[in-house]
């Protein structure tokens, strides 16, 4: 009876099936466990893309859907809350350092030196995301008057780049040009075209 | 003079790099990093009190679904289940957040691999919008924290490359290997049973399974049965066993799925009232049975395509 049933699958056009030999085990199984039908159910379906059929079975329901219902707001705003909390203790044990006032911690195993804002690179300053949120417009990086605005200690002589704009102190909208950077190789330019 | 646009919106990949994927350095690190990256011990176990197991199949389904439909980088989603995995593992969750914290783990997922990344909005909106993009934002923070920043992980497709290149596979063949490779890595990040395997031993057991799967037969039978088992155990220093083990594994799986498949179907072919009346009650462990397996069912049964991978004429 089996192979009456096997010599038939052998008789649907090759194309029309996948050549999948792994699962001659599987097949067994199917076949033993009278479920050799589920091998026919199958043979219409195209399966040379896989991947879209991950998700064919689920074709006819929506990707946006709720899955276990409403989210209770408070409960998670103080897990998070807690969450945090315990994240930026961890943290503050690990590296000596009181993340929330700034400060160092005593007996720890790093010892921290206070660093002028404008001895970093400009990646590890937080000024814009804070000028940003007080509606100042800066029109370029590494302006340094956005520190002052945000009342951190910062001096103006450490600064790297652009010292004359930050002792103006007036904050102005100005549009950046290209030849901000790049003024020697325009001349350089204009020379040649010269020449 | 009319300006004319040629910008497409195609994503713009660089080249495979050969000095990666063809240096023997490179496996052998990845081989050592991936450890690093594992959860830690089975959550549902020690961890977690109110979500189960089939609950993460839930989300991973769904999360799969987001991936498929915005298109994103085949490597986004196993990472994505990374990053759940390695935070149930240590934060106990209620499931009514399980949904978020799959939301969030995509959001970084994405930003991390992509280089048009999934907006928190659009994430939001695929909850139905049942969580807020501020409430994403708050929890990336958090999730960030308990992951220790160590977003970087190894995923079973970093290894995709370094075995097939060393199996004897004619070239026409290899483009539908690596896909079906990657699609048996989403059915193993979907199924809780594989959270912890390392990413080399699901990458080596679902190049086997692909390339099984497939049956190459063009004589060469250096990749048949065991001779392949064996082979593909050296390349990624795993026991031969564990490989075996492995495989049976992933075939179980896809059995398992294929007959919820197969039950679906005929639950859709009986009619919808019928089929409420047939469902199996014991498989579920809610309050509202018949309501909630149903759904279950529904949410469950996962890749029909791939399985009907389980189509095999090659018997004699």
């Amino acid at each position: 009876m089996f192979y009456g049933r096997l010599q038939a699958l052998n008789e649907v056009p090759a194309k029309d099936l996948f050549s999948v030999g792994i699962y001659k085990r599987l097949l067994l199984f199917f076949v033993f466990s009278d479920q050799f039908c589920i091998v026919l159910f199958f043979i219409q379906i195209d399966i040379m893309d896989l991947k879209k059929g991950i998700l064919l079975s689920s074709s006819n329901r929506k990707v946006c859907r709720n899955l276990f219902g409403p989210v209770d707001r408070d409960q998670l705003h103080a897990e998070y809350q807690e969450i945090l909390q315990k994240v930026t203790q961890d943290s503050a044990l690990k590296w000596g350092f009181d993340f929330v006032n700034e400060t160092p911690l005593e007996g720890s195993n790093y010892q921290w030196e206070r660093v002028p804002s404008g001895k970093v690179p400009a990646l590890y300053r937080s000024c814009f995301v804070t000028a940003s949120i007080q509606g100042i417009r800066l029109g370029k990086e590494n302006e340094p008057v956005a520190l002052e605005q945000t009342g951190k200690p910062f001096s103006c002589q450490n600064q790297e780049s652009t010292p004359k704009k930050c002792s103006s102190g007036v904050l102005k909208r100005k549009q950046t040009n290209i030849t901000d950077f790049y003024q020697s190789k325009k001349m350089f330019v204009q020379r040649t075209e010269k020449a | 003079m009319e300006l004319l646009c040629y910008e497409v919106d195609t994503i713009r990949r660089a080249r495979p790099d050969p000095n990666l994927l063809y240096d023997d350095r490179v496996l052998q690190n990845l081989l050592i990093l991936e450890e690093r990256f594992l959860p830690q011990g089975s959550y549902f176990k020690c961890m977690q009190k109110d979500i189960q197991p089939f609950m993460r199949r839930m989300v991973a389904t769904w999360m799969l679904e987001v991936c498929e439909e915005q298109k994103c980088e085949e490597e986004v989603f196993p990472l994505a289940m990374n990053y759940l995995d390695r935070f149930l593992a240590v934060v106990p969750i209620k499931k009514r957040h399980l949904q978020l914290l799959g939301a969030v783990c995509m959001f970084l997922a994405s930003k991390l691999k992509e280089t048009c990344p999934l907006t928190a909005e659009k994430l939001c909106i695929y909850t139905d919008n049942s969580i807020k993009p501020e409430e994403l934002l708050d929890w990336e923070l958090v999730v960030l924290g308990k992951l220790k920043w160590n977003l970087a992980a190894v995923t079973p497709h970093d290894f995709i490359e370094h075995i097939v290149r060393k199996l004897p596979l004619p070239t026409e063949k290899l483009p539908l290997i690596r896909k079906h490779t990657q699609t048996f890595i989403a059915l193993c990040a979907t199924d809780y049973s594989f959270a912890l395997y390392t990413p080399s031993m699901i990458a080596t057991g679902s190049v086997a399974a692909a390339v099984c799967g497939l049956q190459l037969d063009d004589g060469d039978r250096s990749l048949w049965g065991d001779n392949l088992t064996d082979l593909l155990a050296k390349i990624t220093n795993i026991e031969v066993d564990c490989l075996k083990a492995c495989q049976e594994l992933i075939e179980t799986v896809l059995v398992d799925n294929l007959r919820q498949v197969r039950q679906q179907q005929l639950e859709e072919q009986n009619g919808r009232n019928k089929a409420v009346k047939e469902v199996d009650q014991s498989s579920t462990p809610n309050r509202c049975p018949r309501r909630e397996s149903l759904k279950e069912k529904k949410k469950k049964a996962t890749p029909k395509h791939l399985l009907a991978a389980l189509f095999f004429y090659n018997f004699n």
